[in-house]
């Protein structure tokens, strides 16, 4: 299908440098580095800013095992599924309902206060997961038993028409689901107590997480290159073909499809887990489907590691979208100014880097003395704004370190295409910090609540843009068995 | 006046579900008000007929596309919410709604042209998911577009709404929801079906979607035909999305909400055939409505102890598209075609509910035929 569009994009050749990987990957860095600046600028502590950033990493873990679940659909097999989103929602609840202990109705006077939810079954949390895969395996199985046999667009019709009605049934089975509610006090795999409780927590998640995601990136390449995943990718290329091989597809497709959908169940059970509490509301919108078709358009769909790689990445953005709403509302306007200062000090010691290289490698011929003529020239302008008491002494020292290491990769730059490839990253993230500290400074709540329909733009136009130019994705599929 | 009568609506229901916002089906539900959840059989019918004549116009528009063009486009729903809201900013430039409306079925059919030209017309030949994919980025664009441009809260057309004729009690007819809506639909359907039988252009485009080969061999300009279908179902869509706004409120998610309804009625009706999406508009729209009072049969304690069951009408569209895809892929008005060879064990089960069990007098009856 589309994964297997023809081929006339740049290739990249064998043993070469990388290019889409190394910016791939430095964007990722960026949204960690992005995140904790301005987590520090916020005033958090080394602590909070650990949790924060184990939340992004095991939430990007579960929409890395999304797209490794969409990735064995469609990815290798050519099964189109729009319906993440309700497999993804069947698991969290198989799974939470579970493992939480009972939670009666909460009736004041008249009024329910809370409705309660089914089970309350306190299962271990092994067994819950595994049920939550069973319940989502089965429920792609029975969706895709009838449109299967038809073309991609049905399968997809009806994957959407059951997220979307799973979501509606969701809200409105109250004694179920716990309805608009949701399910509360969903338990963490291990209790911590005391104050540094979400800490621990946040870190056991990223351990268990990490380890599932291993594992399944380990079990998904045996598995797409055992003879099993070659008639996938078969099917996906001509299926008639396939057929005429002598394979039974349909019974691969289901297996395929049925095996994806409890990839996502999974991924529901550890949301479940990771966040504590389930709601129908926005965890398990349309827009998560759509997100994670972008995670693997981006990673290159048919290609395990770029689903992964994409799902750190889209998630990044909205990890950050995230911190730019809340610091935005809490109103940290002031330590953004010190942001600010850092950023045009950063911007215009840049510029002069470039010049200092230009002219001095040019004119002063002996290396040595030259760079200390650079560093001569980039300590002064570090030291200026100490002086001036603009900056504490501590950041004029690394402005004066990064800049220098910027020089030397300028410096490079003429003969190395992996240094021109670290300028661009760094004017990337330059632009990205601009944007962020603006949004900050002068955005007020309104606007900070559009930033998220801005990314949800943005998702959109990276699907039409993806899709158009380079449906292979950014980081493509290694190994072509039929090509 | 619309805007307070919208309001008490809303509290009444937020009640219900035990949350501010009002989505998926529960919007419906806001709109004929308290008579669903009673469950008046008058009221549910006239409901039913009312929400079918917006599903048709919408499904007419969706399969013409999907016809001519072979992709599902995922972007309708939200095609149809920008034609509302476009037709909402024209009414507060002081345009009167019904000059609105046609400016927008103007302003839509130039914008769908434009959505072939700059993105579909790169993806053809490049099979029916690479075309779906991109109309998802439409919708999302425009969805999202929309609530940062007009906010979430929920928008009225400025005009008076009026209250219903009284005809029996409990059964009204509302001067607009029911007369306008009635009569604009009835038009569309009507100008729909001339078109589609009468004119040059129609005839090329259900040739099209009959046969893009065959229709290029005989010399259509298949080119034009694209467009053309892309016009119409962008302005069908207009006009859904106006009556959708009329019928209870504006809110970016109208249209993406009655996506499944509507799509429920084109594969009902066999993709490609407006007239199956007529006939498949009404029999989703009505059965959803019809499936209300079963729905609150099913509330009572003593038979299943459902909560809201009037808000699971939602499911009925879906329950209805496995069905179809199980037992009629093609659709009520579609042609049977080839799918995969290898009959598998459902489809066996399928034919074996078909074929009835042959019973001994009718083998005789056979072999008497076959003699004689």
């Amino acid at each position: 299908m589309t994964a297997a569009a023809p081929k006339k994009g740049p290739a990249v050749e064998p043993g070469g440098f990388p290019l889409n990987e190394f910016i791939v990957f430095s964007l990722i860095g960026g949204i960690v580095v992005i995140g904790i600046i301005s987590a520090v600028i916020a005033g958090a502590t080394p602590k909070g800013i650990l949790t924060n950033l184990g939340f992004y990493v095991s939430v990007a873990i579960i929409f890395s095992v999304l797209a490794l679940g969409f990735n064995l659909q469609w990815g290798y097999t050519g099964l189109f599924n729009a319906g993440i989103a309700g497999f993804y929602l069947i698991g969290a609840y198989v799974a939470a309902i579970a493992i939480t202990s009972p939670a009666p109705p909460i009736v004041v006077g008249d009024v329910v206060v809370y409705p309660g939810h089914l089970g309350g079954f306190s299962l271990p949390l092994v067994v819950g997961v595994l049920l939550a895969m069973v319940a989502a395996g089965g429920a792609a199985a029975v969706v895709a038993l009838p449109a299967l046999r038809l073309r991609a667009d049905y399968l997809a019709i009806a994957t959407l028409a059951l997220a979307v009605t799973l979501q509606i049934v969701t809200r409105n089975a109250q004694n179920i689901t716990g309805g608009a509610i949701g399910i509360t006090s969903v338990p963490p795999p291990i209790l911590f107590q005391g104050t540094d409780a979400s800490f621990l927590n946040a870190i056991t998640m990223v351990g268990i997480g990490g380890f599932v995601l291993f594992a399944l990136l380990v079990i998904l390449q045996f598995m797409s290159e055992s003879p099993w995943g070659r008639v996938l990718r078969a099917v996906r290329e001509d299926e008639e073909a396939t057929m005429a091989l002598g394979k039974n597809t349909f019974s691969y497709k289901l297996q395929a499809f049925a095996l994806g959908g409890a990839l996502m169940g999974l991924a529901g059970a550890l949301y479940a887990v990771t966040l504590g509490y389930l709601s129908p509301e926005s965890s398990f919108a349309p827009a998560v489907t759509f997100s994670v078709w972008v995670m693997v358009i981006v990673g290159g769909s048919g290609n395990n590691r770029g689903a992964f790689v994409g799902a750190f990445l889209i998630y990044g953005m909205e990890w950050l979208s995230v911190q730019v709403r809340d610091q935005a509302a809490s109103g940290l306007a002031a330590n953004y100014l010190l942001m600010s200062v850092l950023f045009i000090a950063l911007g215009v010691g840049a510029l002069l880097a470039v010049l200092a290289v230009q002219f001095v490698g040019r004119r002063v011929l002996d290396r040595r003395r030259a760079w200390l003529l650079i560093a001569a020239i980039l300590g002064a302008f570090g030291a200026a704004p100490a002086a001036l008491g603009a900056l504490p002494i501590g950041w004029c020292f690394a402005l004066f370190v990064l800049l220098f290491g910027f020089a030397f990769v300028v410096d490079r730059a003429k003969k190395s295409r992996r240094a021109r490839a670290g300028i661009y990253a760094a004017a990337t993230l330059y632009g990205v910090g601009w944007a962020f500290i603006l949004l900050q400074q002068l955005a007020p709540n309104a606007v900070a609540d559009s930033f998220f329909y801005i990314r949800l733009m943005i998702i959109g136009a990276l699907l039409i843009l993806l899709i158009i130019f380079r449906p292979e994705g950014i980081l493509r599929e290694k190994k072509r068995v039929l090509r | 006046m619309g805007l307070r009568r919208f309001r008490s609506r809303q509290t009444d229901h937020g009640r219900h579900t035990g949350t501010g916002s009002v989505v998926g089906g529960a919007s419906e539900v806001a709109a004929l008000g308290a008579s669903t959840h009673r469950a008046i059989p008058g009221a549910t019918r006239a409901g039913g007929s009312r929400r079918s004549r917006r599903v048709i116009v919408a499904a007419i528009g969706l399969t013409v596309l999907y016809g001519i063009r072979g992709f599902a486009n995922f972007a309708y729903g939200d095609i149809a919410t920008l034609g509302g809201y476009v037709a909402l900013v024209l009414t507060f430039g002081g345009i009167s709604l019904v000059l609105g409306a046609i400016i927008t079925f103007l302003l839509l059919a130039a914008f769908g042209v434009f959505l072939e030209f700059a993105i579909f017309s790169r993806l053809e030949g490049r099979g029916v998911v690479a075309p779906l994919v991109a109309s998802v980025g439409v919708g999302l664009i425009i969805q999202n577009g929309i609530r940062a441009v007009a906010g979430t809260q929920k928008w009225l057309y400025p005009v008076t709404l009026g209250q219903d004729f009284v005809i029996v009690p409990g059964l009204g007819i509302h001067p607009i929801r029911g007369i306008l809506t009635l009569s604009v639909g009835v038009i569309l359907v009507v100008a729909a079906h001339v078109l589609l039988k009468y004119t040059n252009l129609g005839k090329a485009m259900r040739a099209t979607a009959d046969n893009l080969e065959l229709a290029k061999a005989t010399g259509i300009d298949t080119r034009r035909v694209t467009y053309a279908a892309w016009a119409v179902s962008c302005s069908f869509a207009s006009i859904a999305g106006v009556l959708l706004g009329l019928g209870s409120a504006l809110s970016p998610t109208v249209g993406f909400e009655s996506l499944l309804l509507i799509f429920a009625a084109v594969i009902v009706g066999g993709i490609g055939s407006p007239y199956g999406a007529m006939l498949g508009g009404l029999l989703v729209g009505m059965s959803q409505e019809m499936s209300v009072p079963v729905l609150v049969w099913l509330e009572r304690p003593d038979v299943l102890g459902l909560q809201f069951g009037a808000n699971y009408k939602v499911a009925v569209p879906f329950i209805i598209l496995i069905l179809v895809l199980i037992f009629r892929p093609w659709g009520i008005a579609g042609r049977k075609p080839v799918f995969a060879p290898r009959a598998f064990f459902l489809e066996r089960i399928t034919r074996s509910l078909r074929e009835r069990p042959v019973s001994s007098e009718a083998v005789a009856a056979d072999r008497e035929a076959g003699k004689s």
